[in-house]
This record gives structure tokens, sequence and C-alpha cells, in this order.
């Protein structure tokens, strides 16, 4: 019989005994009737044939083993029989099992999500030559920058070709793009036509862009899409004679949107989606295609610059040519703001997510890392409680002459099968919750995109996981029984517990620690969150809503103001205006500021606003007065600024009635409003001036309604019938404009606060199970004492006084390693400092109630416990 | 069992002659079959006899197979196999090597 028969025959065992057993039998009842023939009884006849067969059970025993393979066959009664045991105490085993999983599943989403926008190179030709260009910010602790304007890249460009070959491509940008009479909104992406070809990326079909593409603005209305995309549109080769229509916006105030149309070229190899890890591009452009003053206008940064040194070239060398040509720019521009260009690598892409993610992600791994050991000691706990419950049965199987290694084997295999069940469950959790992360990542109405899939790297992580959460859960318990001594496990009444307790302490103590680190980290976040969300921006956070109006200036200013006044009459709306964008929506202009007869000048952001905007968005006006119509004329110079605008250029006057210069315009000043955020709910008040919306290009319509949400569609309708030719490109809740900016914070808060509920709820676990099990190993002691005249409240004290100093030592342990982790998530924290009182106050006082919720029933249950019961149990 | 001398050693070099002389038998009829020729002179440890049967299987000199008998009972019966007969070939003329060494030894010591 082959190796595979013998394989075969561990999972059909029981045939095998039978038949094993009915050929010992054959051959016991032919022996007997003969030795009926000569003469015995039957009864002797059997006695006899036994006797001459020997031990019978061995001959099988010996049989069956010859028969399969014995290791194998030992894991696979192991595993019935472990599984037998999982099955008899089904909600131990399912919390194990869940907790094990959400915690495995939390550890492989944040990994895989670590991997896919941190870890993993870009799918090109040796992405670990490739480089990309960035530059200091001029605001200390600020993140560099990497967008550079076309002359500049041209400039460096030529100046380095003989050492690195660079190249530029935009920020991919979303566009509603036609093929054929199908519309999609996807990314598409300005590069220099010999991008693709330094990347090192593979045409699937047709050509790449190419140098060529990309001489003369305008020129060559060419564009190579990706692979999905195509896969999308059908897999047609015939997609290389279809063309692709897409309306650029227009990027300034003054010129129009621009259709284009584009002949496909090509489609670009498979798996490949731009250089951004989390964005995914669709079509490439040749830069060329893009606006006309994106290639002589300094101001426009648009580009990030990648490059390729060549292969003598090191990457200081490129460092140096680059900055040596940024010198002579200077010199030519003197205007420019940079001082310095780095040279990065760019393995994995250059990526504005993973910036704004890589701390928040490897914080959640950290966290989900802690949970998993909470989730393991505890399982470990449940465990040893359990084997310890199992004492009995491991010493008569000890005393039976089982191996203490094949004991180790029983409960490691419970344990894997424990720790198995787990990881499936965990992949599964993974699965779900990954990609419910990602979608999360990019402010809604833009999606993010990383590929998620199972690769080897995670794989063989989550066989890590596996395999140290069995050694973890399954070691300690396994050891610990299969080194029991049968003798002193049988004698009844034998009082061992103190080893054991020396054992469940350092556990409860750990996992006390874990969890709260894990909650004094995401007290953090959810206190910074907190402040965060209810934090005054200066304007109402709801009740507003915004309607882009596209080409509002075109059709001059009285059809404008006669549109609001339609919109003001509707009845569910409060209060409307017209700004020239909405404020935090990623829309800035900076101008510069200079004071008559004063030397000093400064710079201020600036809106166009109506009148009425202040009011609609609760921006109080402190002094003077609101926009009036007569300020919309030509040549009004009314202002209105707010209190840092005072505060820095008129520190401790009236400001009304001042003036200034702004950009040789002379403005006087009408009145002054409460500080409001501009560009970012985390800065400080700016000085900002308000001009007068004189109406030119697009307009957004502010409006103020209660219940915004649900009428806000209505509004729509209303306002196209109200002026059929107006078009509303966008409408945008205020709510909704807030929550995209603290995407991050929300999550962060979001994750690390279930992970806290979590981590309490198996510390519940644990302890409950911990305290449960010491008092069922008490049980003699306590009643002796009870026997003695203990009273209840010295009962519960012995139970309670035993866990609480490990409790206590857990605490101080995790309070340590929380302030550890507190530093790190310092920089995303919003006014809340690791030493914020409240961030260690509720952790501990959630813990201590959770621990003292587990600690009752097993508390009460010792001090109810009658002295006469207990002493007889043993 | 008494005064029979036991055969453990030879036990593969008997089963595998015995089968090879006198067709496929079962395991009783092999214990017998080496006690009669015997002439009572040998036994054979029952007990270990179907651990050595089982082994023989696995090393595929034997392959068996299930049997209805005259007296209407399931039989496993075993057979020799082309391995098994060079087996016995390779055994028999070790184990009759060695018997004459050994005989030699006792005529001339």
């Amino acid at each position: 019989m082959s190796w595979f028969s013998r394989l075969a025959n561990v999972f059909r065992s029981d045939r095998l005994n039978h038949d094993l057993e009915n050929e010992i039998r054959f051959h016991l009842d032919s022996r007997a009737a003969e030795f009926r023939r000569r003469g015995m009884t039957p009864a002797e006849a059997a006695r006899a044939a036994r006797r001459q067969l020997g031990n019978e059970s061995l001959a099988r025993e010996t049989s069956r083993d010859v028969k399969l393979l014995p290791w194998l066959d030992s894991i696979v009664r192991d595993t019935r029989y472990g599984s037998r045991m999982l099955c008899k105490s089904p909600i131990v085993t399912a919390t194990a099992i869940l907790s094990l999983a959400l915690a495995i599943g939390a550890c492989t989403a944040a990994y895989s999500m670590i991997d896919a926008l941190i870890l993993r190179p870009l799918p090109v030709r040796e992405p670990e030559g490739l480089v990309y260009l960035t530059y200091p910010s001029d605001r200390p602790g600020a993140p560099e920058g990497d967008s550079f304007n076309y002359p500049l890249f041209e400039r460096l460009r030529d100046a380095s070709r003989e050492k690195v070959e660079l190249f530029g491509v935009s920020w991919p940008r979303p566009r509603d793009v036609t093929l054929g009479n199908s519309t999609e909104k996807i990314r598409v992406q300005f590069v220099s036509g010999d991008a693709l070809a330094i990347l090192g990326v593979k045409p699937a079909l047709g050509r790449l862009l190419n140098a060529e593409d990309d001489r003369y603005p305008g020129e060559s209305p060419v564009a190579v899409v990706s692979y999905e995309f195509w896969m999308r549109k059908g897999g047609h080769p015939d997609i290389l004679s279809q063309l692709l229509d897409y309306i650029e916006p227009s990027s300034t105030t003054r010129t129009k949107n621009t259709k284009r149309r584009l002949q496909i070229v090509g489609v670009v190899q498979r798996g490949f989606t731009g250089v951004e890890p989390g964005v995914k591009v669709d079509a490439w452009i040749p830069n060329m295609m893009f606006s006309l003053e994106a290639f002589t206008i300094a101001d426009w940064e648009w580009l990030r610059i990648l490059g390729r040194p060549k292969s003598h070239v090191t990457r200081e060398q490129a460092q140096h040519l680059m900055q040596q040509t940024l010198l002579d720019y200077r010199h030519d521009h003197p205007r420019d703001f940079r001082k310095q260009i780095n040279v990065r690598s760019a393995a994995n892409g250059p990526s504005v997510i993973r910036k704004a993610f890589e701390r928040p992600l490897w914080i959640l791994a950290i966290v989900a890392g802690l949970v998993l050991l909470i989730a393991g000691s505890n399982v470990a706990n449940l465990l040893v409680a359990r084997s310890a419950a199992r004492e009995r049965e491991m010493a008569l199987r000890l005393s039976i002459g089982a191996g203490s290694l094949r004991l180790v084997q029983q409960l490691l295999i419970e344990s894997g099968l424990l720790a198995g069940m787990a990881c499936l469950l965990g992949i599964g959790f993974a699965q779900a919750m990954g990609p419910a992360v990602v979608s999360r990542l990019l402010p809604t109405g833009e999606s993010a995109y990383l590929d998620l899939g199972l690769n080897w790297r995670a794989l063989g992580l989550l066989a890590l996981i596996g395999t140290s959460a069995t050694a973890l859960v399954g070691l300690i318990p396994a050891f610990r029984s299969s080194s029991v001594s049968p003798g002193d496990v049988l004698r009844a009444g034998s009082n061992r517990h103190s080893t054991r307790r020396g054992l469940l302490r350092p556990l409860v103590a750990a996992q006390v620690a874990f969890s709260v680190t894990v909650l004094f980290t995401g007290g953090l976040l959810l206190l910074s969150f907190q402040k965060l969300s209810t934090l005054d921006l200066g304007f109402f956070r709801s009740g507003v809503v915004f309607f882009d109006l596209d080409d509002l200036g075109e059709r001059g200013q009285p059809a404008a103001l006669q549109l609001l006044d339609r919109v003001r009459q509707f009845p569910e709306v409060q209060a409307a205006a017209y700004s020239a964008w909405a404020l935090l929506n990623d829309n800035r202009w900076i101008s510069k500021v200079k004071i008559p007869d004063r030397t000093d000048s400064g710079q201020t952001y600036q809106l166009g606003v109506s009148p009425g905007f202040f009011d609609t968005m609760g921006i109080r006006l402190l002094e003077g007065r609101d926009f009036a119509r007569h300020d919309l004329g030509p040549n009004a110079s009314a202002v209105v600024v707010n209190e840092a605008f005072a505060r820095s250029f008129f520190p401790g006057q009236s400001v009304v009635g001042k003036q200034f210069d702004r950009d040789r315009d002379l403005l006087e000043i009408v009145g002054m409003v409460r500080d409001a955020k501009y560009d970012e709910i985390r800065e400080t008040p700016s000085p900002t001036i308000y001009v007068p919306l004189r109406g030119q290009g697009d307009a957004v319509l502010t409006v103020r309604a209660a219940d915004a949400g649900r009428i806000a569609p209505l509004l729509r309708q209303e306002i196209l019938r109200a002026d059929p030719s107006v078009k509303v490109s966008r409408v945008t809740l205020q709510t909704t404009l807030i929550d995209n900016l603290l995407v991050r914070d929300r999550l962060l808060a979001l994750l690390s606060g279930f992970f806290g509920m979590v981590a309490l709820l198996l510390v519940a676990i644990g302890s409950y199970g911990v305290l449960s099990y010491s008092v069922v190993q008490r049980t003699r002691e306590i009643g002796i004492r009870m026997a003695l005249g203990a009273r209840a409240f010295q009962v519960i004290r012995l139970v309670i006084s035993e866990i609480a100093v490990t409790v206590t030592l857990g605490v101080v342990a995790g309070l340590a390693g929380g302030f550890v982790l507190g530093h790190y998530v310092t920089s995303l924290l919003f006014e809340v400092k690791p030493g914020h009182a409240a961030t260690v106050v509720f952790p501990l006082l959630g813990l201590m109630l959770v621990c003292l919720f587990a600690a009752l029933p097993p508390t009460l249950r010792a001090s109810r416990l009658n002295p006469v019961v207990a002493l007889r149990q043993e | 069992m008494n005064g029979s001398d036991s055969v453990q050693g030879a036990l593969p070099l008997l089963v595998l002659k015995i089968l090879s002389r006198r067709g496929p038998l079962h395991g009783y009829g092999i214990t017998t079959r080496i006690e009669e020729i015997s002439e009572e002179m040998l036994s054979v440890e029952e007990g270990s006899l179907y651990p050595a049967l089982h082994c023989m299987e696995e090393s595929g000199w034997v392959s068996a197979k299930w049997v209805i008998t005259d007296n209407k009972r399931r039989a496993r019966v075993y057979e020799i196999t082309a391995a098994g007969r060079k087996q016995l070939k390779e055994i028999e003329g070790r184990w009759r090597a060695v018997t004459a060494a050994v005989g030699q030894v006792l005529q001339r010591a």
C-alpha cells in the first residue's frame, strides 16, 4: 500500500478499525471451532483461543500503526477530540474565536493598507531607481511641498538632461469623460510625453505617449488609457479608433471652459494606475494639452517632478545639480519662494494620502496589534482556566501512560483550531473592513483606491499572526498542564493554586496594560476629534448649502442679483448670498496689503462676497456695516475685514474708515467681522478681507435654510425654474464640507474608539474568567475560612485583593505605554496633550467599572458559599 | 505452544513460502499450515502474525482481499505478489546460507 493509502486511512480510520477487528474475530472463531472439535466446551474453546492469540488490542494497535501514519493519525484524533472539547463550551469558544478574529482582521486590514500605501513599490521598471523633487515648506513644521511650475520644470529638465531623466506629471484631476455615448467620472493626468517610457511602463495595446506628443501647446490631442478603463469599456482593440471627450474647466475666473477631444492611441500595461498610490488614474494626456497659461505663468504650481537618475549618477549628485539649477532660475525669477530642492526616493510613489495617513495607519496598526495581544492573552487566560478545570483529565491521561508531549500536542491542536478559525474569520473581517476604511480616506465624492488583494506578504503576516497566536494561546496552558504531577492532582484536595496564580497574574496585568494603552490613545484621538467637531469656526457649521453656479458672471450682475432676490423669496430660505467660493473649500486668494504712510506690509486672504453673506453664513458683524448694493459698483472701494486683520494692521484702533492698499487699489474699511476659518480648520485666524463680488465667472450661491440637507434638491429645482439659463454644477452641504476636512480625524477617532471598546470588553471577559476560576480553585479555602467565622466582606476582600494588585500594576504599565504612544500621536491631535486629565481619568474609570462588573458575579458567588457544601465537595 | 519453538524471526519467510506454494490463504489458515507442516514443532505467535501480515501488505509483498468462506463467513485472504516472490527468493537464500553456515559450525566445532 502506498503512502497515499496510508494517508487516506487516517481519514477513514473507522473502517480500518472495523476491518482489523473483523479479521481477528475470524481468527478467534476459527481457532475456537477447532478447539471445540477437539472436545472442549464452547466457553473453554473461546477462552483458549483468546489466550493463544495473546494481547489482541496490542496486535490491533500495531497493525493500525502499520496501516496509517501514526503521527498524522494522532493529530486527526486530537483534532476531533479538540473540536469536541471546543463545542462543549460554545460560549467560551465563540468569544475566543470572535475576539481573536476581530483583532486579527484589524491587524490584517491595517497591514494591507500600510502595504498598499506605504510599502509596496510602484509597478514599474526598477521602482527603486525613481526619485521625485521636493522643497522645504516656508512654514516651519509643515510637510515638504512638491508642486512646481512649468518654467522651473523646463529649466530643471533641460539642465539635467545628461544626468537625470526628469518628467512632470500633473495632479490627478477628476473629469467627466465621454467615450462613445457613455460618460464617466475618471481621473486624468497630464504627463510629459516621455513620462511613461521613463517609468518603464509597457503598452498593452497601441503605443504609449512619446516626446513628439509633447512639443507645442494644443498640438497633439492624444491620450492613453488604463487597462482597467479599457476593460470597463469592453476590452475591444477598436478602442484605439475611439475619441475621448472631456471638458477642461476654466482655471481662472476670466477664461471659459474648454471642450477637448482626444484620440486614444494606446492602453498601458495591466496594473499600472499612476505614480500615486491610492489615486487611480485612468487616462494620461500630454502636458501640452493642458491650459495654455500653465506653461507661462510662474504662479501656476501644477506639476510634480519625477525622474530617474542615470545609473552612474548618485542621488547626492542629482540633488546638487537641481540645487544649482534652482539658484540659476532664481536669478531670473527672484520672486520664486523655493530656496532648496531635495531629491527623494519615489520607489513607492509620492502620495498625498500617504502623507496624511502614514502615521494614522501605523497608529491603527499598533492599536490593532495591542488588541490582538489582549485577545490572545484573553484566550490564553480562558484556556489556562479551562485546562486547570481539566487538570484531572490530564492527570488521568498521564497516569495511564499518555506521553506529556502528546498532551502538549493535544492542547496546541486545540488552540491551533481556535487560532485557525479566528484567522479565517479574520480574513473575512479584513476583507470587509479594509475597503470600508479606504473608501473614507478621501473626502466624499472622491474615491480612494488601494489594491488590498491578499498578496503573499499579507498572507505571510496572517500565517505569522496565526502561529504566534497559537503559540501564545496554546503553549502556556499546554506546558502547565503537561507538567502536572498526576499523583498530586488525583489526590483530592491537594491545594496547589498558588503556582497557577503565578501564571495568570502576568497575563491579566499585561491585558490591563495593553488595554489602558489602547484606551488612552483612543481617548486622546476621540477628545481631539470632539474638540475639532465642536470648534467655533466663526460661522454656522450646519444649515447652510452651497450651489456652484457656472458662468454666472457672463450673464451680468443684474441677472445674478435678480436670481438672488428670487431665491430669498422661497419660503424655506432664511437667507441667501453669493460668494466667489465657499470657505474651507480648498480655494485661496492671497494679496499683498500695504498701509499708506507706513513701511510695513503683509499678506491677507481675500474672498469676494455679495451683500448678506455674513448674515447667511453666520459671521457676526462686530463693527461698521455689511456691504450694500451700491458697493457693487465698478468704482466702489468698500472692504470688510476680520478681527485678525484689524489686530495685525491696526492694533488697538477702530478700523472702520481706515484705508489701505491692496495690489495698488486703495480700499476703505466699512466693517469688521469675527474671525472665520478660511483655509483649514486647525489654522489660527489669519488676516482676511472680504471684497464685493462683482460677478465675474463662477460664483457660489450660499443659502441658509432650516433642514438644508432635505430641501437642497428641491431648492436646486426651484433655482432652475426661477432662471432656466443658470447651470448648477454642484450642490454641497456645509456639514459635508466640514466632514470632509475631518475625514482623517473622524476615521482615527472612530477606529481607535472602537478598538478601545473591544479592549474593554476583552478585559472584562478576561478578568471575569480569572476571578471565577480563582474562586473555584479556592472553594475549599473559602469554605474553611467561612466555617471558622470569616465574614462575607472578608471573603470578598480576599478575592478582590488578589486581582486588585495585578490590575494596578497593569494600569501603571499601561499608562507608561500610553504616554509613549501618545507622544507619537501628538502631531495628529488638536488642542489635546497626552497629559490631558480627561484622557487619563476616563480610561481608568472605564476600566475600573468594567473590572468591577466582571468581578461582581464570581465575588458574590464566593461570599455566598455554603461552607458545608464547599467542604463536602472536595 | 508448549514444546514448540517460536518462529518470530523467520515469520515473513514462512508466510511468503506458504503463500507461494499453497495459494491465497487467510491468517488462520497460514497459522495452521505452519503448524501442520512442521508437525507442531513450530508455532506462530498469533498476536504478531497479523501485524506482520499488514506490514508485508504495506511493503507490497502480499495483497489482501475480503472473501466469503465455505461456511459463509467473511475472511481476509492474502496472496503473494510478484514483489513478494522476489523478496521470498532473497530471504530464502539468505536463510539457507545462514543455516548452512550454522550447520557447518555445529559439525566442525
